[in-house]
């Protein structure tokens, strides 16, 4: 199966890492992968903040790997959502869009989850992150009522070691919201530092989500704020071989 | 073109095609069982008594701890005559200590009882006195308000129609819950 | 700009002790919906019919609303028709000068508040004094409601308990909300005998019965409408509903929604009036007609203000209903707000991480988030632009649009010393009240993605 990753623009920047575990994870499934040189933002920055007519254009690189790759993969949720319901859908039909998909969400429908192998012994926290949860129904969340699911549960679950603690109001927005994070900083920060305490007193080392955008919010809180706790994408945790016994 | 116009005229301009009035088909369990009422009503604050016909009169007499009884039940209303006089509605002699009406119909699901002008005779009986005891026969129990509007419409026409689950209540200040905000302070119901 | 929801909320934050507290005073709400939801097996499509009812009235309402005019009629009410909030005004002020009402008891109306009744009033020298409990406070306080459901829950028991010391002498210091309720009660009783006229609002019209519904925990309501001569109710014209099947619906739905209890204390049903009563019934547009006329936010219209986006809201429940600096705060308020204004209103859209909480404890699922995206791609269309947001979202835009500009921002960024990027002058660096920073910007690693996939490939 060929796979076109998408690394998002302030992943590249600022989380490569997160990006190599994203490609390193598709490899040991077994996927083909492309890294995709001509993408390097889904417009949603400029999108959230009313000036979605500023990302025309951003469409192009993507149609383009659509057509070379047999899916898209990106490891972030909320990057994920902003192309399959905003930048892509009214161009493209919904089959091709089921091609556009986060990590999790494909690893959990498309490759199964039997060739992942990892280990990270530590006690971690999962923050739901809004588009990954309510946008691209990864599980469910916590206002409706439906039979319960988790595809980030069920993907973490083959993590050796990983002791996962989902807190009280895990699907509770962090608070970045893009450009809401600078223009309502006050809000921003102050849902932020209300995610730490509730991650701090389920007593975890870790925090770990589908988005590097709401951890790069939550780490910048943990910073401020002298907290131990440290962030993961799920990606790290994914190709984590901490204490395991050499799974290479 | 008068305000009334120009707004369904605004309205039909935009309206566009029709809808079909939705069926409504929804899940609920037919079975309206007393000892659920009897959870709905404690919950919403409402005392419940389990009574018979013929000892309706002692749980009335013992609940109402010597007050004033004004009742709009016809069977009741020789032993606790009415004498609340409309046009005196904030009168202090007018106003009964404790009435009594008959509830046309409970539900089951949230406790609401149902009320028209027949069973109140005046309508301000339902919010004025302090005390209220209700009347419900175990057989005028619906389970859901889906039954409760379908019963309504079948029946008689009404001018005034209530729906009364619990004691008048707020939780206006730091979300406490006080009993007796405007209305009755305090509702039994007696179940036979 | 001072009144922004972005200055506003900074504000109750930081000026405040009482953040934490109005956030678990609300999510107590959610939570006590989240129970009631559990009582009903298929909750979701309890909520999926109550949208498609809203969704057929509105596309029939102009024939709802003429059904529902000429059984009002029948039924002896009297109805009238409202234009705008000026001629709500003008209307209800001419039914109390015609009848010779001096002073009016009000229940609880998120509509006359955003029709300015009462200061109207008040200035044609009438007595308006609101019954519901919640409002009687912020009434007192020359306040406006943070929220249309509990509209004094920014204040403490304590804040209450001097505003009625001060004016209606209750014992100073006793801040027992039993006491202070019971002390209310006893002020509005005489409000109540004193009054000419009752005006309500409505929560349901019912078209084929002419009946409106008025739902209240407290019954003040009522209190008023079957004890004076004189009864004005107000509604919107979204708050339609074809028939009893219908309303049945909606009572299940709205209080378990609101504050999650079954249904409310009291639902009333006003159909005809009492001997020698004179009921009135105004129907009043206020800009529903624009909302109508926008295929993409009508669905705003089949909100029946049962404030659950607000209680579920993240931002709502840090930020205080005042801080919308609009009669309905939150979600709806912020889709509901740029309708009355779009200049003064264009920040509110944005107090948003648009997380979609609200759209999925909404009753009749209207797509909040969806709706607050799209006002923010008109508002900055039809507003002034804020200029300085504008231009880094066009330099921005542009960066991530080529790939020559991206390259030479990845290798500029990288000279920026770490002091600098994690300083002030990085917006990102929010600073606390005290002055500490409150979120620090990440360090940058020495090498992209890209860069290290560029190696790899060799």
């Amino acid at each position: 199966m060929l796979v076109g990753l998408f690394v998002p623009c302030y992943i590249d920047q600022l989380y490569p890492k997160v990006g190599k575990d994203t490609l390193e994870v598709l490899e040991k499934v077994g996927c083909t992968v492309v890294f995709l040189q001509d993408p390097l933002c889904c417009g949603q920055p400029m999108a959230n903040s009313g000036y979605e007519k500023m990302t025309r254009g951003y469409e192009k690189p993507f149609l383009k790997a659509l057509q070379e790759v047999d899916y898209l993969v990106t490891p972030s949720a909320s990057c994920s959502s902003h192309l399959t319901h905003h930048l892509l859908k009214p161009l493209v039909g919904k089959e091709e869009l089921s091609r556009v998909r986060e990590l999790t969400e494909f690893l959990h429908d498309v490759t199964g989850l039997e060739k992942l192998k990892a280990s990270f012994p530590h006690k971690v926290g999962l923050h739901l992150s809004c588009h990954g949860l309510r946008g691209l129904n990864l599980g469910t969340p916590s206002e409706l009522k439906v039979p319960h699911y988790s595809k980030i549960e069920e993907v973490l679950s083959t993590v050796d070691g990983l002791e996962l603690v989902v807190p009280p109001k895990a699907d509770e927005c962090c608070g970045f919201g893009g450009s809401f994070a600078v223009s309502e900083a006050a809000v921003s920060v102050k849902m932020g530092s209300d995610k730490m305490k509730g991650m701090s007193m389920a007593g975890v080392e870790y925090v770990t989500a589908t988005d590097m955008s709401c951890l790069m919010h939550l780490e910048g809180v943990f910073q401020a704020e002298n907290s131990p706790m440290k962030i993961m994408h799920i990606a790290e945790l994914l190709n984590s071989e901490e204490g395991g016994s050499g799974n290479q | 073109m008068n305000s009334k116009e120009k707004i369904l005229d605004s309205l039909k301009k935009a309206c566009g095609d029709p809808l079909p009035r939705p069926e409504i088909d929804l899940l609920y369990d037919k079975t309206a069982l007393v000892e659920e009422y009897v959870r709905t009503a404690e919950a919403s604050g409402t005392e419940v008594f389990l009574g018979e016909e013929e000892n309706i009169t002692g749980i009335i007499t013992q609940w109402s701890e010597g007050q004033k009884i004004q009742s709009s039940v016809p069977r009741l209303r020789e032993k606790y005559p009415l004498v609340f006089d409309e046009d005196m509605p904030f009168d202090q002699d007018n106003i009964p200590g404790v009435f009594v009406a008959e509830a046309s119909f409970g539900v089951v699901e949230n406790a609401a009882l149902w009320f028209t002008d027949e069973e109140l005779t005046s309508r301000l009986l339902a919010f004025i006195p302090e005390k209220l005891i209700i009347l419900l026969s175990r057989n005028h129990l619906v389970a859901t308000m889906h039954e409760a509007y379908a019963r309504i419409e079948e029946g008689k026409t009404f001018g005034f129609g209530l729906f009364m689950a619990g004691p008048s209540k707020t939780a206006d200040i730091e979300q406490t819950l006080v009993k007796g905000a405007q209305g009755a302070k305090e509702l039994a119901v007696i179940l036979y | 700009m001072k009144g922004t929801h972005a200055n506003l909320s900074k504000e109750f934050i930081t000026t405040s002790d009482k953040t934490d507290w109005h956030n678990d005073a609300l999510w107590f709400l959610r939570a006590k919906r989240d129970k009631q939801r559990d009582t009903i097996e298929d909750w979701e499509k309890l909520r999926s019919t109550a949208a498609a009812i809203k969704d057929h009235t509105l596309s029939r309402l102009a024939d709802y609303l003429q059904t529902f005019e000429e059984n009002a009629l029948q039924n002896g009410m009297q109805v009238h028709w409202a234009w705008d909030d000026a001629e709500l005004r003008e209307i209800t002020a001419s039914i109390l000068r015609e009848n010779n009402a001096r002073s009016v008891v009000k229940s609880k109306s998120m509509l006359t508040e955003e029709c300015g009744l009462n200061p109207y009033l008040e200035k044609e020298g009438f007595d308006v004094v609101d019954t519901d409990l919640g409002e009687r406070i912020v009434q007192l306080r020359k306040e406006h409601p943070s929220h249309i459901v509990v509209p004094a829950i920014h204040l403490k028991k304590e804040e209450v308990s001097d505003t009625f010391h001060e004016k209606m002498q209750t014992e100073k210091g006793n801040a027992d909300p039993g006491y202070l309720t019971a002390a209310a009660r006893e002020a509005l009783r005489k409000d109540f005998i004193k009054a000419d006229a009752a005006i309500t609002g409505v929560n349901f019209g019912v078209a084929e019965s002419g009946a409106v519904v008025v739902c209240t925990n407290e019954g003040n309501a009522d209190m008023g409408v079957h004890s004076k001569k004189t009864v004005i109710h107000c509604m919107g014209l979204e708050k339609l509903v074809p028939g009893y099947k219908e309303l049945a619906v909606f009572t299940r739905l709205l209080a378990r929604s609101a504050t999650g209890q079954p249904v409310t204390v009291f639902t009333s049903h006003y159909r005809k009036p009492r001997p020698d009563v004179k009921q009135h019934i105004i129907i009043v547009n206020n800009k529903r007609t624009d909302i109508y006329t926008d295929p993409e936010f009508r669905q705003a219209m089949r909100c029946i203000r049962c404030g659950a986006c607000m209680n579920t809201c993240p931002v709502y429940r840090r930020s205080g209903g005042h801080s919308y600096h609009h009669t309905v705060p939150g979600p709806i308020g912020s889709v509901l707000a740029p309708f009355y204004g779009k200049e003064k209103n264009k920040d509110l859209p944005f107090a948003s991480t648009l997380c979609g909480s609200c759209n999925n404890v909404c009753p009749v699922k209207i797509d909040l988030a969806g709706l607050l995206y799209k006002w923010r791609q008109k508002l900055t269309d039809e507003t002034s632009a804020d200029t300085s947001k504008k231009m880094s979202m066009q330099v921005g835009s542009s960066i991530l649009k080529s790939h020559k500009k991206y390259g030479m921002v990845t290798t500029a960024f990288r000279w920026v010393p770490k002091s600098l990027l994690q300083s002030k002058f990085n917006p990102w660096n929010s600073k606390g009240e005290d002055g500490k920073k409150a979120r620090v910007f990440p360090e940058v690693p020495g090498e992209t993605f890209r860069q290290w996939y560029k190696k790899r490939q060799k």
